[in-house]
């Protein structure tokens, strides 16, 4: 019978699990093709003669043609078994590290690498689907945050098609370089004197206010090559001999750098936010589980959204990291139609489902401790904040209509979205 | 990745000629010969895990 992908990593599963129970400390890993091997740790209990293969067999059984050529590698032979026990990748069942899974040589593996303290002031703002308003969310927040007298700097991590940078500043006025710059230059160590912020000139906050923004792009002219820089910037890089720096970093890297020029310019931002790209890509994964330290995650209420983040949340939840994830989230209900009651109400049932099915606790009878709001639960993670639909901001030229974000139709499309978020971000009762 | 820091990086074996291997124990150090051993075993780390990363046709 062909074994497909998924019933492959399935069965190695299932045999690495019976290697564990009979005391072998065992991981599977899966290649970057998707075959499977299996490394067993037997240099505190020797495995008999002739069961290696034995195992190789079944695994071959098991995962077809998705059987890796080096089937079983056994620790006491190997030059480096530590290189596998002791990655940071590996997600160990339970504490007792017996069983674990290891994804090598593919992207998408920075979902599971939670930061354990991500700076406070650092929010991220993410949609699983593109199109629902988050660039012009952001650029809101920004300006709200700044007419009390805040420092913000925004970062437009969506690099491949860059949002809110255009609309808090005219192209002409961006700074020399952006995000992009900053990954290719620091790969050969060249990134002391780039200029990568430019202070907001269509937003003046009251008073002490002031915005910033990290564009992902530099000033444009003549020579300047941004999608070279682009198909550059996502690799890991080997630095020193042996080790290298990931991607995550790299990132961490650019934004802090960021921070630190608005600080020299002018003072410490007091909130960053991070406008990262959509969909299941390595930016949005390292902005969610490394950088911020608040996740606005926007979402329409249909089918394809929840589904998605179904996918996300899976990979949290098999990481063993749903409940550092869940205290870091907070739902958004994006371009909210007229009929608000009706919709929001069938957003909180299928985002509690959501959540419910991945982050929170089983709930069940007698376990007072157990997490697991009911939709209507205003606090929680999954009880969204709205953004009202506005005719008005589809297909919006900001270049053209500067004074767009004063409508009045729009001031009432934020208003909740402004008001909450800016109580979760700096605490107490927005004004 | 790995293979390619190494790749760029002085070559370690500089120095040595292939009829070394014959040269008595008394004519290189202890040091040259521990120098040698961890970088050679560096090589086989980084193939083994070049082959569970799928890399090794």
């Amino acid at each position: 019978m062909t074994v497909r992908f998924d019933e492959a990593w399935a069965g190695a599963q299932t045999v690495g699990r019976g290697l564990a129970e009979f005391g072998w400390p065992t991981v599977v890993v899966r290649d970057m093709i998707g075959r499977v091997s299996l490394v067993l740790d037997d240099r505190h209990q020797e495995l008999a003669d002739g069961s290696a293969e034995e195992i190789a067999a079944r695994l071959g059984e098991s995962a077809g043609r998705f059987a890796s050529p080096a089937a079983v590698l056994r620790a006491s032979e190997m030059f480096a078994p530590d290189g596998v026990f002791e990655d940071r990748s590996v997600v160990w069942s339970d504490g007792a590290r017996l069983f674990g899974r290891l994804e090598r040589g593919v992207v998408g593996g920075e979902w599971t690498q939670v930061a354990d303290a991500p700076p406070a002031r650092r929010v991220s703002l993410y949609g699983f689907k593109g199109g629902v308003g988050r660039s012009t969310a952001s650029f809101m927040l920004a300006r709200h945050l700044a007419e009390q007298g805040r420092c913000v700097l925004v970062v437009d991590l969506d690099l491949e098609s860059p949002g809110v940078g255009p609309l808090l500043e005219d192209q002409d006025r961006y700074p020399p370089f952006g995000i992009v710059d900053h990954l290719v230059e620091a790969a050969v160590r060249n990134d002391d004197g780039l200029e990568l912020v430019g202070r907001s000139t269509r937003i003046r906050g009251s008073g002490n206010g002031e915005v910033w923004l990290a564009p992902s792009g530099g000033l444009p002219r003549a020579g300047y090559d941004y999608l070279a820089k682009l198909n550059r910037a996502y690799s890991s890089l080997p630095l020193d001999r042996g080790s290298g720096t990931s991607f995550a970093q790299r990132l961490s890297d650019a934004v802090a750098a960021t921070e630190e020029q608005v600080t020299h310019l002018s003072r410490s931002p007091d909130v960053v936010l991070l406008d990262s790209r959509a969909g299941l890509h390595d930016i949005a994964a390292v902005a969610i589980t490394q950088l911020a330290d608040l996740n606005l995650l926007f979402a329409a209420d249909n089918r394809q959204t929840w589904s998605g983040y179904s996918m996300l949340f899976t990979q949290w939840r098999d990481a063993g990291i749903a409940t550092v994830m869940r205290d870091r989230l907070k739902a958004v209900a994006a371009l909210v139609p007229a009929d608000a009651a009706g919709y929001l109400q069938s957003f909180r049932d299928h985002a509690q489902s959501c959540f419910a099915d991945f982050l929170y606790d089983d709930a069940t009878a007698g376990d007072g401790d157990a997490y697991n709001p009911p939709p209507n639960d205003v606090d929680a993670p999954h009880y969204p904040i709205p953004i009202h639909f506005v005719g008005e901001l589809v297909g919006l030229d900001s270049d053209a209509r500067e004074s767009w974000h004063r409508s009045e139709l729009v001031t009432a499309a934020y208003r909740d979205f402004l008001g909450a978020t800016t109580s979760l971000i700096c605490g107490g009762t927005d004004v | 990745m790995q293979f390619i820091a190494l790749l760029t990086a002085t070559n370690p074996f500089t120095g040595w000629n292939i009829a070394d291997r014959y040269a008595g124990g008394n004519v290189f150090t202890q040091q040259c010969a521990n120098d040698h051993l961890t970088v050679a075993m560096n090589v086989a780390q980084i193939h083994e895990q070049a082959i569970l990363n799928g890399f090794v046709p």
